[in-house]
């Protein structure tokens, strides 16, 4: 288990099948757990039913990036409340998430479904960057979203939230 | 990595993960299983290109997403479409982003929505809701002083520890969480127009919901932070029976001390005349036996008028109000009356009779019903006005002036500094029902050595561990108000040598389920102990002196269980006091490591010195005229009748411990502020001084830089309300201090006493922060 050399084989939606190094792989919190729950086998390809070849290989290039970094520990608050600090995009990853928004949609999805946790918060910082600092019609117009409030409701609320505004 | 808490594969059901001898269908037929998982992710709409768009019907990435936004963002993203606007007011991403500006909240800083406010519900209520800020029912808990809160540990943190995409192994089981995809809310079709598809229950799931309004909480810290009332109303309170008497005259001064330094009553910082619950303000006067009910939000007549119970007051003998305390316990919630929270108050008479009420909105449209609960009987009877009498009596006896209640403990102290001690709990016993029970007299204790003015603190007995499930449990007791340990602590002044006043602390320990009254620790300012050095020699940053207090007369007195302050007469300086911590004590028992340091902190925690952690200084040379402290947060008022807060909380990244000024309490409509104050508690701290800064001498006798600067810092006027009459309102704002202050979460609440058209008139004036 603790041999880094060691190989895992994923097998994406479309059947193609990568071999990656263990602690690539690991990264994925996922597909550690399940590793561990297999055990030893060689040659065992883990399905990966909801990630396509050319979303994996995005997140592999991710992973193998930052293979050296400690895993965040599970369902640790310590390095939620870190994450949280830094609303900042380290600099690869900010140029590795330069995609498009079909990519990058795919990526969040597959992250969550991988539990890459810190390539979530990548994921949706980029998206949270995108709403920052714009208005609610800026807000609609970026993502084709229909209005449904009356313009009472919304001048409401936007009184409601006065205090919040600087 | 210990056991997940979501499963890995939504191919793998829960029985495949639990045991790794069927591990085998991992590999088995993947793509079989596949079909039926995929369809809403990868092939469902394969057709059309997909955008980020179709993220936001997974709630748990979309709530991801949000929780990097600041508030001013999110503000905005409540409008952009209903289901925004659900997603916005999360509580989760609200908490965070409170506790992320006040890491260590008061208990008493808590509000509680009503479930049946709950955000989730909350567009659809704005929808007939015409007054956007009308605040939906508040419960704040019960107000614990700061030390009975510990610093949350970022192991404990409530923020996170309930993640929002960790699907909690409370979650729902039929939600499909364990799959690895979050469940789109409705397809991407309906979106938009599907509002009545999005359950309100969906909103917030299988995320646990403290029942904890962070939101309004955040706005409310923002507004205090800004010193931004949001409102300010003055009501006119009904003139005096007697215009002509003096409430100083009102009072001898006590016996025990030599007239010339005894602090009389005229301070009147001793005195309780107002009392807050959420949903009711009342007062009363020292020369009325009537208590009067205001609602904070609406102006002019009160809601409804409390006489003392038949036969204790007729107008020749009038059994005036000495002193009202409302509950600081948590009323249950099932006793919830729509949006008004019922509130228990007792109130005291010169007869040295007192009841306690139970105050709830009337049934039959406005109003208030109230209920007699408990009754103490008058010991003595206030003397019968003589017929030609321009002036009352002197009150007679010795009346209770401070009180403090916590359900179901009621502690009084009167002007001679006899405790007394009362349980409300429902004596089993005794049989009558149509009969209004006593209160259960627990023990009265007299101190010889206490001064006015005074305060009264009750507070439940923190658990001895620090623990987050006992703390948890502890909120639970106080939901259901299970408290048996109480303590009590009256902050009292006490005479320095020669011609000085400074502060001590007497605590009294109270175990109503075994009816027991103990003496508690008792607290003094002490030296430390360790400065055998020269007396004058400034130590700083530490401490100035290391026995402070005030010249002349003490006016002003306050006690949160962590900080007392004080105030001299015609100063313009609040004393800083800072309580000593148990936990730390032990705390640093364990830590130190040689014996004879362990020996050193053993003697001083023998000696429990309250040692002087900073003085506050307001910028001009005006004198404070009353002040009010609770939780950390002191609010002071000047004589020019400005009005400060100041937050006192100890910084715990910043090794010394500075009270910062939030700054002056002004009316900005909708909750704007001109200047923006950046951070939580207003600018930085400079160490620039203000040149025109008068009190320079003073500065060099107080050498606090910091709270030099934080003093430093201009003042302005509260404005009135527009439509009121804007020169008596002016009028009253700038000649005449503030008399008494009080404060909860929501609002300050001050009596100043005008002079108008001859005739002393008394008026409320309430600043509200929500």
């Amino acid at each position: 288990m603790s041999d880094n050399k060691q190989k895992v084989i994923l097998q994406t939606s479309d059947d193609e099948q990568f071999t990656v190094e263990k602690i690539v792989a690991e990264r994925s919190a996922m597909i550690k757990s399940m590793m561990e729950d297999l055990g030893e086998q060689e040659g065992q390809a883990i399905p990966l039913p909801n990630v396509s070849s050319s979303v994996l290989t995005k997140i592999l290039e991710y992973c193998d990036h930052h293979k050296n970094e400690p895993l965040p520990a599970a369902d640790s608050s310590d390095a939620d409340d870190s994450r949280r600090k830094t609303s900042e995009i380290g600099e690869w990853d900010a140029r590795w998430i330069q995609v498009d928004q079909e990519m990058l949609f795919e990526i969040i999805l597959a992250a969550n479904y991988l539990d890459i946790k810190p390539l979530l918060d990548v994921g949706c910082k980029t998206v949270a960057n995108m709403i920052k600092g714009k208005t609610p019609e800026e807000i609609r117009k970026l993502f084709n979203i229909t209005n449904d409030f009356t313009p009472e409701e919304e001048e409401q609320i936007r009184k409601e939230n006065e205090w919040a505004e600087e | 990595m210990p056991k997940r808490p979501r499963s890995k594969s939504p191919t793998a059901p829960a029985d495949v993960i639990a045991g790794s001898s069927s591990s085998k269908r991992y590999h088995g037929a993947p793509s079989s299983q596949t079909s039926h998982h995929v369809p809403n992710i990868s092939s469902g709409e394969s057709s059309t290109k997909r955008s980020i768009a179709d993220l936001f019907p997974f709630q748990e990435i979309f709530l991801r997403i949000l929780s990097f936004l600041p508030p001013n963002d999110l503000a905005m993203v409540q409008r952009v479409n209903r289901y925004w606007g659900k997603m916005s007011v999360d509580p989760q991403l609200w908490k965070r982003l409170y506790l992320a500006r006040y890491p260590h909240p008061h208990h008493s800083r808590l509000i509680y929505s009503n479930p049946a406010s709950s955000p989730a519900s909350e567009i659809e209520k704005e929808d007939n809701v015409s007054s956007p800020r009308t605040p939906r029912s508040l419960r704040p808990i019960a107000r614990l002083p700061s030390r009975a809160f510990p610093p949350p540990s970022p192991k404990r943190s409530p923020s996170l520890s309930h993640g929002q995409l960790t699907p909690s192994s409370s979650a729902k089981p039929t939600r499909t969480i364990g799959t690895g995809h979050a469940t789109p809310l409705s397809s991407r079709a309906d979106k938009g127009k599907s509002r009545q598809t999005v359950d309100d229950d969906e909103v917030g799931h299988g995320i646990r919901n403290d029942g904890v309004d962070w939101k309004l909480m955040l706005r409310l810290g923002t507004n205090w932070s800004n010193g931004n009332a949001l409102s300010q109303s003055t009501i006119p309170l009904p003139p005096s029976p007697s215009p002509s008497v003096q409430s100083d005259s009102a009072v001898p001064p006590l016996t025990l001390s030599p007239t010339d330094i005894s602090p009389s009553r005229n301070s009147s910082t001793s005195e309780q005349h107002v009392a807050l619950s959420p949903s009711y303000i009342f007062i009363s006067s020292p020369l009325s036996p009537l208590v009067q009910v205001h609602s904070p939000t609406s102006q002019g007549q009160p809601l409804g008028i409390i006489p003392p119970p038949p036969g204790w007051s007729n107008p020749k003998r009038p059994d005036n109000v000495t002193c009202i305390v409302s509950d600081q316990s948590v009323i249950p919630i099932d006793d919830g009356h729509g949006d008004t929270l019922p509130a228990r108050m007792t109130v005291f008479y010169q007869s040295g009779g007192f009841v306690v009420l139970t105050i709830s909105p009337s049934i039959i449209g406005k109003g208030i019903s109230w209920k007699r609960d408990f009754i103490s009987p008058p010991n003595n009877r206030p003397r019968t006005i003589k017929r030609r009498a321009t002036t009352y009596e002197a009150v007679e006896g010795d009346t209770v002036v401070l009180a403090t209640l916590h359900w179901p403990i009621l502690v009084s102290c009167t002007r001679d500094f006899n405790l007394s001690v009362y349980s409300l709990t429902p004596s089993s016993t005794l049989g009558d029902i149509n009969q209004i029970p006593r209160p259960r007299h627990l023990q009265t204790l007299k101190s010889e050595v206490s001064y006015h003015p005074a305060n009264l603190t009750l507070s439940p007995t923190p658990p001895s561990s620090t623990d987050y499930d006992h703390l948890h449990k502890q909120s639970i007791q106080e939901e259901k108000n299970e408290h048996n340990h109480f303590k009590a602590s009256l902050t009292y002044c006490t005479p320095l040598y020669p011609s000085s006043w400074t502060i001590a602390v007497q605590e009294l320990s109270i175990d109503n389920q075994h009816e027991m009254v103990e003496r508690g620790d008792s607290f003094h300012v002490g030296r430390n102990e360790d400065e055998d050095q020269d007396q004058d020699e400034i130590i700083w940053p530490k401490r100035i002196k290391p026995l402070i207090g005030v010249r002349g007369k003490a006016v002003g007195i306050g006690s949160d269980g962590r900080w007392c302050i004080l105030v001299g007469e015609r100063e313009n300086k609040i004393q800083v006091f800072s309580l000593p911590h148990h936990h730390d004590f032990e705390h640093n028992l364990e830590s130190s490591s040689s014996i004879l340091e362990r020996k050193r902190k053993l003697r001083r925690d023998i000696y429990h010195p309250i040692t002087h952690s900073q003085t506050l200084i307001s910028s001009n040379s005006s004198d404070i005229t009353s002040l009010a402290i609770n939780s950390g947060r002191c609010v002071s008022s000047n004589r020019d009748g400005r009005l400060l807060v100041w937050e006192l909380d100890e910084h715990h990244d910043h090794e010394e411990n500075v009270g910062k000024t939030v700054g002056y309490v002004e009316v900005k409509k909708g909750g704007r502020r001109q200047s923006v104050w950046k951070g939580p508690t207003g600018p930085r701290l400079s160490h620039h001084l203000d040149s025109d800064e008068e009190g320079e001498e003073e500065m060099r006798e107080w050498p606090h830089p910091q709270s030099i600067s934080s003093a430093a810092r201009a003042l302005f006027l509260p404005r009135p309300p527009i439509g009121m009459d804007l020169k008596h309102a002016e009028e009253v704002v700038s000649q005449t201090p503030i008399r008494y202050l009080t404060f909860d979460e929501e609002k300050i609440v001050g009596v100043v006493k005008a002079s108008h058209g001859g005739s002393e008139e008394e008026v409320m004036k309430v600043w509200s922060f929500s």
